[in-house]
């Protein structure tokens, strides 16, 4: 009679086994219904942390994407005006061109000046041009940038000034998205303004009327030169909205590499401790009910 | 002798014992599912022989005692493992709590920050946008309240874990009292050379509770059992119970006190401990965290808006209200400074439609945290300064008048200067200075059990009393009230013209060296310059800069707080000086240290705090696991040792009643016996 004893109460092992095994099937439920095995930092803290820090990412990611998107249509229409600008200008060469035949009457040479005046108030209108709300060539500030000036020579002064704004697109990439107007439309012996003006004093005085063309012929080149900004800019934008998608993509399987519960193993092991919670469960209904009591009758 | 009585006598003999045998197995069977119950096997002995002639005759038996079998060592360890247990599973359960506020959620900190940062970005697009501004103000006031809510989460938790310290304080003063009386029942019966061993199993189970909550070592000894904390305050000893107490501290927790000690921080395994660690340790070391990254977050944006101007053209302001220079708090009080949208400085030139400053904010985002001032003192409020005309009270006295002549203050010790090491600095309250009659020195010591007063005769000077105290003896110029000798522990020095005494005596007697117990008061009378804010900063570094001393020091809302970084609860805070009027008197602080070394981004920071919650919680539930799988392996010892198994009880009561059986077909057979020997005379006569 000396072998060794054993529990003659089993009961509280069985039930802490069946409540562990809860304890994993809940775990498993959960991991199965979030789609994540990192539902509390203590799931995986080392991953817990690093999700904080790809979701800082993704967000700013986004973030960039969502100023590309506002900044895109500024540039454009910045890009489309200054392609106006650039037509009208054409237009203004022609008309001088036209005008320094010297065939022409004075008061066909009147009709050339009255279509040129219409192009130059075209210009200045075009010059403030506004896109929600904000003047595009006004630098940082946000007055109307060009003015009738009736003193000035141009007949147009410029009331914004040289400020430049960047937006941030990526990390530690920078985008210059404005020119101030005074560099595009006051370009040195390529004003706009000051270029019509110049035509149109050499048509109605009929002299140095080629020079004056020349002269608007410089502003259009200077203008078409200053307009390759913002297509560089609007190009830019495009290249990097591609970029930060590729960069989502990634952040998105990083994400998915730490959290994402392996679906299969999970159910695997999921219908393993069920048949484990099972086993526990008839194991404890099969202890004996009955003792040598029983049979002593 | 052998004779029929003999016989029967011997026969009645065992009918008693195997009678009390099976009232052994009847008492196992009915306790079968009594917890704590040790089963009871009858001690069977063969009574002593007698011996008649060349025989001996056998005197049958008798039940010599029922014992309960029991293992004290195992129960030891099964007590050792259950205060681990209690620990873990206060700890786990309280932590898990805790790492809710930092699951990752669209309302996370982490998330607010990102969003904050992202509306800086949509702003640059278009700084003159009214909603885009507004959009910043919002996501800084949701950072900000998500600040607010997951601090007060914590200290809310902070106190609901506090009333757990009291209430396990009581539950432990019960058992200790059930404990005490069941001791002296047992040592009664034991007297009474009776069976104790009901009450045996009762105390074991009470001290298996008490095991829950609180750390306890157990001595067996002649008149019962000794229970005592790990650190060995008494719980019980015999018949008597020490009942443990709680005060409330400076921070507004309770400490739990026994016999007049504070023995919080001393607590290492059970609920309790695993509570106060949880209040003491843990939140705090998170809250502190909070506290940095949102000071950190604060200042960096504030400090950016400040540098360029807003909409309307004129400088930025703050964006956030200003945190205290620790960031003490700042936390739970962070706020959003301004409404209007217009105040946000977008703008580098003053242009209204300048983005150029946004950058600036934005850079906050990839900006490292600092470190904050004084990371370990409980701040409450902004320091308060001093300015040029101030004047430093002594002893109520505001003159200036110092041996006949003015007295200047200048600036003391260079910022770090060693407490020590600045005895003798007399650049301006020199050794040579007569004390003012009246002027008194304070010192107290080890957390108030001595005080020595020292008073300034006529003729003293300050070198004198700076004598008197750092050799111990009193010169004839000094006269010492009180009772204790001066004390070589006290180090007497001038720091910045102001006399300090330091004690610098351990109090051996808790195997620590006790420092920071500084008692500060001067000993004359002088007036500040623009510089006196310096005075007292002077020796907030003075302090700060000692490692021997390990104490650490700061002006907080006028009041002049040292702080042990040791984390005892007996932080020696003293008084010195008055400032603008108001005493600098100390109060015990709590222990803020912020685990997560700064120099990191936001995100990074909030990231380790994340990483440290989850740590925390991961391995505290492992240790809990593991010491629930020991504590189930020692219970299964203990049921395979003491646990009554019905089949054996059983096969015991078939065996005792056969042997009843036997021992009646004994006397049935002596008394057919007898019969015949009685009848023998008749059958002849």
């Amino acid at each position: 009679m000396s072998a060794i004893r054993t529990n003659p109460n089993p009961m509280p092992d069985l039930l802490a086994a069946l409540q562990q095994l809860q304890q994993q099937t809940n775990t498993a439920n959960l991991e199965l219904a979030t789609g994540s095995k990192i539902n509390v930092p203590s799931d995986d803290p080392a991953g817990s942390a690093q999700l904080v820090q790809i979701n800082a990412l993704s967000s700013q990611v986004d973030s960039f994407q969502r100023s590309i998107s506002s900044i895109s249509g500024q540039l454009s229409t910045a890009d489309s005006t200054l392609n106006s600008v650039v037509t009208t200008l054409q237009q203004a060469i022609t008309l001088g061109v036209e005008g320094a035949n010297g065939t022409l009457s004075d008061s066909e040479r009147a009709d050339v000046v009255t279509q040129l005046t219409g192009i130059q108030s075209q210009l200045v209108s075009l010059a403030n041009t506004t896109y929600q709300g904000q003047y595009l060539f006004s630098g940082t500030a946000t007055n109307q940038p060009f003015v009738a000036d009736a003193s000035a020579p141009s007949g147009v002064t410029y009331a914004g000034n040289s400020g430049v704004n960047s937006v941030t697109i990526g990390t530690g990439y920078q985008l210059q998205v404005n020119l101030p107007g005074s560099q595009i439309f006051n370009g040195t012996g390529a004003d706009v303004f000051h270029s019509i003006q110049d035509l149109i004093t050499a048509l109605n005085t009929n002299t140095a009327i080629p020079a004056a063309v020349n002269e608007v012929s410089s502003a259009f080149d200077h203008v078409t030169a200053q307009r390759v900004f913002y297509g560089n800019a609007l190009s830019q934008t495009q290249s990097q909205q591609t970029y930060l998608s590729t960069e989502t993509l990634g952040l998105t399987q990083q994400t998915n590499t730490i959290s994402s519960a392996d679906v299969a193993a999970v159910a695997t092991q999921l219908t393993q401790d069920q048949v484990a919670v099972d086993a526990t469960l008839s194991s404890i209904g099969r202890t004996p009910a009955t003792s040598l009591f029983d049979y002593l009758k | 002798m052998s004779s029929l009585n003999g016989a029967l006598a011997i026969a009645t003999g065992a009918l008693q014992a195997e009678q009390g045998a099976l009232n052994a197995t009847t008492n196992n069977v009915a306790n079968v599912n009594t917890p704590g119950y040790s089963r009871v096997i009858p001690v069977l002995v063969e009574n002593p022989p007698v011996v008649a002639g060349s025989l001996t005759y056998g005197e049958g038996v008798s039940l010599q005692k029922l014992q309960a079998v029991r293992d004290p060592i195992l129960q030891l360890r099964i007590q050792e493992e259950t205060q681990q247990q209690g620990q873990f599973n206060s700890l786990v359960s309280s932590l898990q709590q805790l790492q809710v506020n930092f699951t990752s959620s669209s309302s996370d900190i982490g998330t607010q920050i990102s969003n904050l940062f992202s509306s800086l970005n949509q702003l640059s697009t278009d700084p003159t946008n009214l909603s885009l501004r507004q959009g910043v103000l919002t996501a800084a006031g949701n950072l900000a309240t998500t600040f607010n809510n997951t601090a007060q989460n914590l200290t809310q938790q902070q106190s609901s874990l506090d009333l757990n310290v009291s209430q396990d304080v009581t539950q432990v003063n019960t058992l200790t009292t059930q404990i005490a009386q069941l001791n002296t029942q047992i040592s009664d019966l034991q007297g009474l050379n009776q069976d104790a061993s009901s009450f045996v199993d009762q105390r074991d189970v009470l001290i298996g509770q008490l095991s829950n909550l609180v750390d306890v070592s157990e001595i067996r000894s002649d008149n019962g059992v000794t229970l005592t904390t790990g650190n060995g305050a008494p719980l019980v000893v015999g018949g008597q119970s020490f009942a443990l107490s709680t005060q409330t501290n400076a921070a507004g927790f309770q400490d739990v006190f026994s016999q007049g000690n504070d023995i919080t921080s001393q607590l290492t395994s059970g609920d309790l401990a695993g509570a106060i660690q949880a209040r003491d340790q843990t939140i705090p070391g998170l809250l502190s965290n909070l506290d940095t990254l949102a000071s950190g977050i604060a200042n960096g944006l504030n400090t950016a808006n400040q540098g360029g101007y807003d909409l309307n053209g004129a400088a930025g302001g703050d964006i956030f209200v200003a945190p205290p220079a620790s960031g003490a708090g700042y936390a739970t009080n962070i706020a959003v400074q301004i409404t209007d949208p217009l105040l946000i400085a977008a703008s580098s030139d003053g242009s209204a439609g300048s983005n150029g400053n946004v950058a600036a904010l934005s850079a906050v985002a990839n900006q490292p945290i600092a470190e904050l001032a004084t990371p370990n003192l409980n701040e409450q409020d902004s320091p308060a300064t001093l300015s040029a005309g101030d004047v430093l009270t002594v002893g109520g006295q505001t003159s200036v008048t110092a041996g006949g002549t003015t007295f200047t203050y200048t600036a003391g010790p260079t910022a770090g200067a060693n407490l020590n090491e600045v005895t003798g600095d007399v650049a301006t309250l020199t050794a040579a200075t007569p004390l003012i009659a009246g002027d008194v020195v304070t010192a107290t010591r080890g957390g108030g059990q001595l005080t020595t007063t020292y008073t300034a005769g006529a003729g003293a000077t300050v070198g004198d009393l700076v004598q008197a105290i750092n050799s111990g003896v009193s010169s004839a110029t000094i006269t010492v009230d009180g009772t204790d000798s001066v004390h070589s522990g006290y180090q007497g020095a001038l720091v910045g013209g102001a006399l300090h005494v330091v004690d610098l005596q351990g109090n051996n007697d808790l195997g620590v060296v006790e420092t920071g117990h500084a008692v500060v008061s001067s000993g004359a009378p002088f007036t500040p310059t623009a510089a006196a804010t310096s005075a007292v900063q002077d020796l907030i570094n003075a302090i700060n800069g000692d490692h021997t001393v390990g104490a650490k020091a700061a002006l907080v809302g006028g009041t002049l707080e040292i702080t042990d970084p040791q984390g005892r609860g007996d932080i020696a805070v003293t008084t010195t000086d008055s400032v603008l009027g108001a005493t600098i008197a100390g109060a015990p602080t709590a222990l803020r240290t912020p685990n997560i070394s700064t120099g990191q981004t936001p995100t990074q920071y909030y990231s380790n705090i994340v990483f440290a919650v989850g740590n925390d919680v991961s391995n505290a539930t492992a240790e809990l696991t593991s010491s629930q799988a020991i504590l189930q392996q020692l219970q299964d010892q203990r049921g395979s040792l003491s646990g009554v198994d019905l089949n054996e009880e059983a096969s015991n009561m078939v065996q005792y009643q056969r042997a009843f059986d036997a021992a009646a077909e004994v006397v049935t057979t002596v008394n057919d016996m007898l019969y015949t020997v009685i009848n023998m005379g008749t059958l002849t006569g």
